[in-house]
């Protein structure tokens, strides 16, 4: 167990890791234990996991590994601000996405009114599908205004999440309509209290959340015009497709770093890290001892190999609380079927590499039975048919997400550098 | 359902899907209408007309170990496959693309079952609470999992209690 040890940064306790699977792991593999303090500038959101700084203790402080922040919303001509707190940052998406309920009337009125995304003279209703494709968020698009941080405030289309949307779904979100826009066996997002945020920002590495498949084919069932709440698929120019803001800055626009510090081995209470908008655009997003990792253009993906098997749609996903893959050798907790739950802190390692193979490196992780009622833990693994690298990937780290078609000194995105 | 002799990119999708499965040889192929079927999920594979696929597509038939046969649709943007036993049983549905095929034609009798999976998986308040692009979920019927990212959706449905005998879970792609 010594010789074990050694090959690892460890916190306390390494050696007496227990046989009874007990509530908290005593060994980590973070790389930077000490650093990543919290970063500041006008190119910088907090990111609060656990209910600190605006987080609510029944939204984003109510679930394990949920970083979120605060980002201000605007209608289309720069009126009737909101700030939205409880804002998921996800590294996995692109666009912006809000709960109609968390709009103030006002907002919500002006925007609905204003500045809808229309086809046809019908607001476009977008099914954005996570997971597998069963579940995600319903509702209609208008252009808004956001600001992140003390950036310029962008203007882009953003969806309001609303199951009721052109009555495709109940607010408890079953069947709302024979035929319903994403399909009667998907579960729409129904509440901030159920899904965990009050809005998504994704800043991952695409500009447009569908892109150019979705300007000549309606096959991705992304996009619909409901008239008389009867929905068909729509084709939907980049223009008008909810996008990733961070592409529309002015300046910083190539991409955002994450860095989060380490949490304590046995899980945190609470943790706060900084999203830092550009890349090697400021003297607080230089990045420095780097590597970069292309990554697909098409599925914005790369490759990691784990136990002789190479996933090649691997991901590195802030917005999935946990690492992801399978290995059949582990067991499942008791209480949670599709958690890891081993008798002793496993220390694994994977390779991860460029979507073209190159370059690679290895990872070191950890997995041990859960603090199921932390906020921040670092040793989570959960059965996943591919390898995503969820949030206890970030911890201890500065991880860098290059845009799409955006250059930087780290090369021209999509990529990831860490 | 007339056979055509396949295009060169049929014919590449032969040999890929040949490689991926390492199995038997393709026996079929033939544009897919909109209105043609597969098969629904714990019937018949001479279910075929009932199902609706989305998209139009290329359709593929090949022969893996122990007799079972996979139905593949290739469309512009996924891959669905069906699963068939020997006795006709058709015992897992998969994706792999941008979106997920017209499920509830294809889960038939087992819609609701797998619905209400997925909406208790979303909607659970107690801890622990999983917040994720991945799911793996039993209930009385069926194993659901999958995940990925937007632009890679990928899931599989299984009848476990319809599974040839001896064949691997994890050539169930």
């Amino acid at each position: 167990m010594i010789g074990l040890c050694a090959g690892f940064l460890l916190t306390a306790g390494c050696g007496s890791g227990s046989s009874q699977g007990g509530p908290g792991p005593v060994l980590s593999t973070c790389p930077n234990p000490g650093g990543n303090a919290t970063v500041t500038g006008t190119n910088t959101l907090p990111i609060y996991l656990g209910s600190t700084g605006t987080n609510s203790s029944t939204v984003c402080g109510g679930y394990l590994n949920a970083p979120c922040t605060d980002v201000t919303i605007c209608d289309a001509s720069g009126n009737n601000c909101q700030v939205i707190n409880n804002v998921l940052v996800d590294t996995g998406s692109y666009g912006f996405r809000v709960f109609k309920s968390v709009l103030g009337s006002t907002l919500y009125n002006s925007l609905s009114s204003s500045s809808p995304v229309t086809v046809q003279g019908q607001q476009v209703g977008e099914c954005a599908q996570f997971g597998n494709g069963s579940y995600g968020d319903w509702g209609g698009l208008v252009s808004a205004q956001i600001t992140l941080g003390g950036e310029p405030p962008v203007t882009v289309p953003i969806q309001i999440i609303d199951p009721a949307f052109a009555g495709q779904y109940t607010n408890s979100g079953n069947p709302g309509a024979p035929s319903p826009a994403c399909g009667s066996t998907f579960s729409p997002d129904t509440s901030p209290g159920n899904a965990g945020f009050n809005a998504i920002l994704g800043v991952g590495l695409g500009v447009h959340w569908c892109g150019s498949t979705c300007t000549t084919s309606t096959a991705p069932g992304d996009y619909f015009i409901c008239p008389s709440n009867t929905c068909t698929g729509t084709i939907l120019s980049e223009h008008d497709q909810d996008k990733n803001p961070v592409a529309f800055l002015p300046a910083d626009n190539n991409g955002v770093v994450l860095s989060l510090p380490c949490p304590a081995a046995a899980g945190s209470s609470s943790l706060i890290g900084t999203l830092i908008i550009g890349i090697g655009t400021r003297s607080n997003n230089h990045p420095s001892g780097v590597q970069t990792y292309p990554a697909s253009s098409s599925s914005f993906s790369f490759k990691t190999t784990f136990q002789n098997f190479t996933y090649n749609q691997s991901s590195i996903d802030s917005g999935s609380d946990a690492y992801y893959f399978t290995d059949t050798s582990i067991p499942f907790c008791s209480n949670h079927p599709s958690t890891y739950c081993p008798s002793a802190p496993l220390f694994l390692t994977a390779k991860v590499s460029g979507s073209s193979g190159s370059p690679s490196a290895t990872i070191d992780f950890s997995i041990a039975t859960p603090s199921f009622f932390q906020s921040a833990y670092g040793n989570i693994g959960r059965q996943g048919n591919g390898f995503d690298w969820g949030l206890p990937f970030f911890f201890g780290r500065e991880v860098f997400v290059g845009i799409n078609g955006k250059s930087s000194s780290l090369g021209t995105g999509p990529y990831w550098a860490f | 359902m007339e056979r055509k002799t396949p295009t060169p990119g049929q014919a590449a999708g032969w040999i890929l899907l040949g490689l991926f499965l390492m199995l038997g040889p393709v026996v079929s192929d033939e544009m897919l209408d909109p209105d043609l079927a597969l098969a629904t999920l714990g019937e018949q594979e001479s279910t075929v007309e009932r199902d609706r696929a989305v998209s139009r597509g290329t359709h593929t038939t090949a022969t893996a170990q122990g007799g079972v046969r996979i139905h593949t649709i290739q469309s512009s943007v996924s891959a669905y496959r069906e699963y068939i036993a020997p006795d006709g049983t058709v015992f897992a549905v998969t994706w792999q693309g941008m979106h997920p095929p017209h499920l509830k034609a294809i889960l038939g009798t087992y819609a609701t079952e797998y619905r209400d999976a997925i909406a208790r998986f979303r909607t659970q308040t107690t801890a622990p609470r999983i917040r994720g692009r991945f799911l793996r979920l039993t209930t009385p019927n069926l194993l659901i999992d999958g995940g990925g990212q937007p632009r890679a959706l990928s899931g599989r449905v299984i009848l476990p209690a319809h599974v040839p005998p001896g064949f691997p879970l994890d050539q169930i792609r």
